[in-house]
């Protein structure tokens, strides 16, 4: 009988190595079944000394000289030996191409030579399911067994490279019902910040700023602007009127480049009408936030009304980070009485752990994985869809 | 060790004794607007191994360092547009400004690819510190490795082993911080302003005296679309046997990722043509009629040499029947004209001017 249950154990209890290198941090994490027993970034064991943006050369060839290293010391974080993983998960895709390279051959050459399965996984799928991962000692938002009680649901990932929200009739079964027609979420945070003149990358520092501005401008609510014989715009009633993105669009997608441009507009007047870029940086900063909260909040919305089965919304992906951006979206919600989930906070950024999560669902509800040979015929790609 | 209580009354002595034992390569822990902070002079090498040996398990993570203001910075970082507005706006405050490093602080500071982080703290003392001091002191967080960061020095000397403790040589205790997050770190090495620069004056020199061979004012995004479509219109049959290649030179938020879904809207690629700033460079398969292809989107923004364009997988998509497009494309103006000339490409640069919040002019020349 016991050796019964142990057996059990271990088959929904996979040791699942988990790999990813879509960006510029290398990260391995060791999950058993849905517990993560360890989760390593390279930035975080200072195997290379970080400061600096992605340069796709250096990222590459960090990820190389990381990932060894960072497996090794998951591997030891995790207590658990080579001989013991069953399953090899990686992202391969999307990300950038020569940094998914690195992990993809990394996991390859592992999973081959070492006979072990493998899995590879969509970056994106595993955002949406990093609300599902338990720590080590087994707690998480998720329950055991509560996972059919979440379905279907909305998700919605806002990361540097995606903005999409994404219907999920159940886990393994998605489809993208929104996405930004330009740039992402993450990336117009970037752009503002460039045209501020205050670095990269801009989501920290925005952030910071924002919290500056003046108490009168951060609660922003709508406001209709009339304009003559064009569509009236629906604008947050800030300082500065930024426009809130694709409010007109009748559908699910977003668009930041508008809000850029007008950000752009902005601070060219700005800066001939104000003596020091302090006197409108900070009120920019927070206004520019509501604008990209408000239009997230207002999509996703607009989403859940027209889908009003769905039981809950899952959130994922490193804007989630945004303090601002995720008040907005967890008080729309809360008003609407859906179950909210959002990751711990270090499964908001990539890393591998939220890899490990979706290679889970695929050993265990799809059966999927590759053995042999198939392992080697795997490629990244870098603009994979969910 | 020596502890001592932080009092305006004191302020003088307790710089004094600081400045002492920072010039005989000593540590000590101070308080900051965010937490407290370790500080060691940052060109003493002896001084940083000790401060390796306190924080333990440090392979070599880069160090921030105090520095005075603006000027005394500029003897250890390259100073460029963005770092001088960081001075000048928002500093003494808790962001940490990387810029490129003149190698003059001892080893282990830096980091590996050069680069340097500045803080300069919100904090009388500190700030005194470092005026009379002279030289820079490090300003990371006076934790060892992997724990949390101290607000209290009953908290850090808790949580720090005695082995590391006996290393100290003098606390400044300042009582309980506020519970500010530590410092927001940017780069300011990104997208130099130098090289983008000097980028557009070759172009500049390369298109004196040519005349516009298409020319539009645009007035919404969906004009700029229009205008892309229309130049693929014209330029599309040079691909039958050539890389087609459009050089996209404008400004951010000047609309060169619109133009770029008006190229491919007439090659009927179904996809959302998205800006590939992330990913740097987007493939897409397009065909009409029996001429196939790939429409290649690429963005220069996050790249900082050619050889990052080279790894991306550049080269291998300039044969015939590929279009590519390629926004900033100024920033290695004469090594990727070179590269296309090369493989026998045809080059079009389109320049878009920003005129109004909606008005752009966007000019063609071969």
């Amino acid at each position: 009988m016991f050796e019964v249950l142990k057996l059990m154990n271990k088959k929904n209890n996979p040791i699942i190595l988990a790999i990813d290198t879509s960006c510029d941090d290398t990260s391995v994490a060791v999950l058993k079944g849905r517990r993560v027993l360890a989760s390593v970034i390279s930035s975080q064991v200072e195997l290379h000394k970080k400061w600096g943006g992605v340069v796709p050369d250096i990222a590459r060839r960090a990820h190389k000289e990381n990932i060894g290293k960072v497996y090794l010391e998951a591997l030891k974080r995790a207590r658990i030996t080579e001989d013991e993983i069953e399953f090899v998960a990686v992202t391969y895709g999307p990300g950038l191409a020569i940094a998914l390279e690195v992990g993809v051959e990394f996991a390859k050459n592992l999973a081959y030579q070492k006979r072990k399965k493998f899995v590879p996984i969509n970056h994106m799928e595993g955002h949406m399911l990093a609300s599902f991962i338990l720590n080590q000692k087994g707690n998480g938002s998720i329950k055991g067994n509560q996972e059919n009680k979440i379905f279907p649901a909305l998700a919605l990932l806002i990361s540097g490279n995606h903005t999409e929200i994404v219907y999920a009739q159940n886990i393994n079964e998605y489809k993208i019902i929104g996405e930004t027609l330009d740039d992402a979420a993450g990336e117009a945070f970037d752009k503002v910040a460039r045209m501020m003149n205050i670095g990269y990358p801009g989501g920290p520092i925005l952030t910071m700023l924002a919290g500056r501005a003046s108490k009168k401008w951060s609660n922003a609510s709508l406001g209709v602007i009339e304009r003559g014989d064009k569509k009236p715009i629906i604008e947050v009633a800030g300082r500065f009127g930024l426009p809130i993105p694709m409010m007109h669009s009748g559908d699910l997608n977003f668009s930041f480049s508008g809000l850029k441009t007008a950000c752009l507009y902005r601070m060219k007047q700005l800066r001939e009408r104000y003596r020091k870029d302090t006197d409108w940086t900070y009120d920019l900063a927070r206004e520019f936030i509501n604008a990209v909260s408000k239009t997230l909040s207002f999509k996703l919305k607009k989403a859940i009304k027209m889908h009003p089965e769905i039981k809950s919304v899952i959130i994922g992906g490193g804007v989630s980070n945004n303090i601002y951006i995720v008040r907005e979206i967890g008080a729309l919600v809360g008003k609407l009485e859906k179950k909210y989930f959002i990751p711990e906070i270090r499964f908001r950024s990539d890393n591998a752990g939220m890899i490990g999560i979706a290679a889970y669902y695929n050993i265990i509800n799809k059966k999927s994985w590759l053995e042999g040979q198939d392992i080697l015929k795997v490629d990244r790609k870098p603009m994979l869809k969910l | 060790m020596e502890r001592i209580k932080y009092t305006k009354k004191n302020h003088k002595m307790i710089m004094e004794k600081a400045i002492e034992v920072l010039k005989r390569g000593g540590i000590f822990v101070f308080p900051t607007e965010t937490c407290y902070g370790i500080g060691v002079d940052a060109t003493n090498q002896a001084a940083i191994n000790r401060l390796s040996l306190y924080k333990t398990r440090r392979e070599g993570k880069p160090l921030s360092v105090v520095v005075e203001d603006e000027k005394m910075a500029a003897k250890y970082v390259a100073i460029n547009e963005v770092a001088k507005n960081l001075y000048k706006n928002y500093l003494p405050g808790p962001i940490t400004v990387v810029s490129k490093g003149l190698g003059k602080v001892a080893k282990g500071v830096e980091s590996e690819y050069g680069t340097l982080g500045i803080r300069i703290p919100d904090h009388q003392l500190v700030l005194d510190i470092a005026h009379n001091f002279k030289k820079p002191f490090t300003a990371t967080s006076a934790n060892i490795s992997y724990l949390p960061k101290p607000y209290s020095i009953d908290a850090l000397l808790k949580n720090t082993p005695q082995k590391s403790q006996e290393l100290i040589d003098l606390i400044i205790d300042a009582g309980e911080l506020p519970h500010r997050e530590t410092s927001t770190v940017v780069d300011t090495t990104m997208n130099n302003l130098n090289i983008m620069r000097e980028g557009q004056i070759n172009l500049s020199r390369e298109l004196a005296g040519r005349k516009s061979i298409l020319f539009a004012q645009t007035n919404s995004d969906q004009q700029t679309v229009n205008f892309g479509g229309m130049n693929m219109l014209k330029y599309i049959d040079e691909s039958l046997d050539k890389p087609l290649v459009f050089f996209l030179v404008g400004e951010l938020g000047s609309g060169k990722t619109q133009f770029s879904k008006g190229l491919a809207s007439k090659l009927a690629i179904k996809e959302i043509v998205k800006s590939p700033t992330f990913t740097i460079l987007n493939e897409y398969d397009y065909q009409l009629g029996k001429r196939k292809g790939k429409f290649i989107h690429v963005d220069t923004w996050r790249v900082e040499n050619l050889k990052d364009l080279e790894s991306v997988g550049l080269d291998r998509y300039l044969a015939a029947g590929n279009i590519i497009s390629i926004e900033w494309a100024d920033k290695f103006f004469d090594d990727l004209k070179e590269k296309i000339e090369k493989a026998g490409g045809k080059i079009i640069n389109i320049i878009f001017n920003y005129l109004g919040e909606d008005v752009r002019s966007i000019e063609t020349y071969e």
